[in-house]
């Protein structure tokens, strides 16, 4: 496949990879030495030259690395989860330190997700069971949500400053509104079972999403960025679906099958309401689509696998959109010591 | 509709969404009251058939604040329902809009309580039926509640028979729940109830016409969606009650949740335990023990994990060694400083 660029993450097995929503050209890799078991991690600021991809910076950690998220206010500011429960925040143009490092959780953090609408906030989710918001400018989290339950991925709503989700071990999909009384519930509104039977009665359930599954954990999830309704799921049970809060009762909404192992990493396409890209465990990368632009007015259908991308030789763990430029590029990382950046376009139809 | 689902939303956004939602329904509920005979939307469109699924899909939802309720609170008999039932009148989904206007409630339960009337006439043997039914025979004696009375009855026969008790109980328990809910918060609402009399009366009749031809089509569907409903409300339930454990039960746990159990005090054994790496490398790669793809032997993660496995390798503070001490077994590489 032409056109693929490559960086080696030399003895650093990668763990996340965000491109900037600043500048074409820069993306950041969360990566963690011994696969993330023990010892240190390492955040890579990347830049895409003309000579291929180079390191801009990189910044030594003590430990693990599991996710990064670029602040969507400062377009030097990038956080991280870490495996020993800090969540840090570091600015490109101060050498070696993190600006702010805050230890709050008791366990490894897996994920952290910027607000995408006020800018000023963002959230992270950890093994100990909660979800703690966070300003940069503030010492202590401003919020902590508990979902009881190893919390892989939190992500807020692109399209709403007060609400964000989160998946668990639990094999849920939880939804919570900061706009709703910090009540009993905790803000939660939404407790949606992933392994639910699809929409009942639904045309779409006659090809079999009628099917009950065991639970399992739930690894990743991602907002549409289009339907604000729209998330997608993907776990241990290799199948992607994708759910409608509008109806939390419904189960999902389409499956999509392929996988052969785990799903670590799913995002939707910032140009496409309908494509979905995959990361596994199963080594691949795939796109997919959900068959919403193409199915009849309140049918679901036609949602299928475009293509795979399989150079990766190790589990495949972080993929990513490039917000700008044409619609096709991503990049992805693996515990293969490799960011590699790629046209979508150019693995349609394979697999 | 759909231009409101997309780019950031304010709470003027939303209100606007539901006062627009709020006109839909009000003319609904006019129209269909200067065509008695057609009933709630009863005259199928070209799309019914297809659109169908999704009101039974959008019935299947449920208020946010059902999930919380402690599970023996629903309780299935329908004799059950308490007096002050009678007060309501007005119906559901009239309570439901009041209180999304006032609140952040989202738009989906709104339309789920408007296709109710609909789809519930086609396959749910009139559930709101005995729940005004219900209700008009608590009310106050009014001129019309005789005819009414009158109307609904075949109503509760044909309801029950077909299904048994046990499909019938999780499902109905939801609104009848939900009324006695909003009934006390929302005792001190007003409303035209005569209006609402009227737009029922009118869906019953609609109701009755069309009972006989649905009739087969229902006896045939029903068993299949009974079940599959009973399933999601069973599941549903379970996650409730899961919810509501302020100390989870150890056989819910999955994956991570069992192995790092902060309760049990194990943990740091579990870590500083070569037999327990050893252990979890053995089932990771007995998972993947039937994939001989070149790339997964291959795979130095997974000659690692062997090597695990069989003791080879070992953990030691912040690095990974050889068993016999020598350093780091070939094969696998450690980050350089």
């Amino acid at each position: 496949m032409n056109g693929m660029l490559e960086f080696r993450t030399q003895g650093y097995n990668g763990y996340a990879v965000k491109y900037s929503p600043f500048f074409d050209s820069r993306i950041a890799v969360a990566a963690s030495a011994n696969y993330g078991l023990v010892g240190n991690g390492r955040l890579y600021i990347l830049g895409l030259t003309a000579n291929g991809i180079q390191a801009e910076k990189w910044y030594d950690t003590q430990d693990s690395l599991y996710d990064t998220a670029w602040s969507e206010a400062h377009e030097n500011q990038i956080a991280v989860a870490c495996g020993d429960g800090s969540v840090k925040l570091f600015d490109v143009s101060v050498p070696e330190f993190p600006v702010m490092s805050w230890q709050e959780h008791n366990r490894e953090v897996y994920a952290v997700s910027w607000n995408l609408v006020t800018k000023d906030t963002f959230a992270s989710s950890s093994w100990d069971g909660t979800i703690k918001v966070w300003s940069p400018n503030r010492p202590a989290s401003i919020l902590t949500l508990p979902t009881h339950s190893c919390t892989y991925s939190t992500a807020f709503s692109p399209h709403s400053p007060s609400v964000l989700s989160s998946v668990t071990s639990d094999s849920h999909l939880r939804i919570f509104d900061l706009r709703t009384p910090a009540s009993a519930s905790n803000h939660l509104v939404h407790l949606i079972p992933i392994h639910g039977p699809g929409s009942t009665g639904g045309i779409s359930s006659v090809g079999g999403n009628r099917q009950n599954f065991p639970p399992a954990e739930v690894l990743t999830h991602d907002w549409n960025k289009y339907r604000d309704t729209v998330i997608a799921t993907g776990g241990v049970d290799t199948i992607a679906r994708t759910f409608d809060i509008r109806n939390p009762r419904g189960g999902p909404t389409t499956l999509l099958e392929g996988h052969q192992y785990a799903i670590r990493k799913l995002a939707w396409s910032p140009h496409l309401s309908d494509v979905l890209l995959t990361a596994s465990y199963d080594m691949s990368c795939r796109v997919w689509t959900d068959g919403s632009t193409t199915a009849h007015p309140g049918i679901i259908g036609g949602a299928k696998q475009l293509g795979q991308m399989n150079r990766h030789t190790e589990f495949a763990t972080g993929v990513d959109w490039c917000l700008f430029g044409a619609e096709g590029w991503c990049a992805s990382t693996a515990w293969d010591e490799r960011l590699l950046v790629w046209d979508v376009r150019a693995i349609m139809g394979q697999g | 509709m759909a231009d409101n689902f997309c780019g950031p939303s304010n709470a003027l956004q939303n209100f606007q969404k539901h006062s627009s939602v709020d006109r839909t329904l009000q003319q609904d509920r006019l129209s269909s009251r200067q065509s008695p005979s057609q009933g709630f939307r009863s005259s199928p469109g070209p799309n019914a058939g297809l659109l169908d699924p999704e009101f039974e899909a959008f019935q299947a939802g449920q208020l946010p604040q059902q999930q919380f309720e402690p599970p023996g609170f629903q309780q299935p008999g329908f004799s059950h329902a308490p007096p002050n039932l009678s007060q309501a009148g007005p119906s559901n989904w009239a309570t439901d809009f009041q209180r999304l206007s006032i609140s952040n409630t989202p738009p989906p339960q709104f339309h789920q309580q408007s296709f109710n009337s609909q789809s519930q006439q086609r396959h749910d043997t009139g559930g709101w039926h005995q729940d005004f039914a219900r209700q008009q025979q608590n009310l106050p004696a009014q001129s019309s509640t005789p005819q009414l009375q009158h109307s609904f009855q075949p109503q509760h026969q044909y309801g029950f028979n077909p299904m048994s008790t046990m499909s019938v109980a999780p499902h109905f328990a939801e609104p009848l729940h939900r009324n006695q809910i909003e009934q006390s918060q929302q005792a001190s609402e007003i409303f035209d109830e005569e209006a609402f009399a009227r737009a029922f009366e009118e869906a019953s009749k609609a109701e009755m016409q069309g009972r006989e031809e649905m009739k087969e089509n229902i006896a045939q569907d029903m068993g299949q969606q009974q079940n599959a409903r009973l399933e999601q409300e069973i599941l549903l339930d379970k996650s409730a009650e899961r919810l509501l454990e302020t100390d989870p039960v150890i056989e819910h746990r999955l994956g991570a949740d069992l192995i790092h159990d902060p309760q049990n005090g194990q943990e740091t054994q579990n870590q500083n335990d070569p037999d327990a790496l050893a252990r979890t490398a053995a089932q990771l790669l007995d998972s993947v023990r039937n994939n001989t793809s070149e790339k997964f032997q291959n795979s130095q993660f997974l000659e690692l994990m062997r090597q695990f496995r069989d003791k080879e390798a070992v953990v030691e503070g912040d690095k990974i060694v050889g068993a016999s001490g020598d350093g780091i077994h070939e094969g696998f590489k450690v980050a350089e400083p």
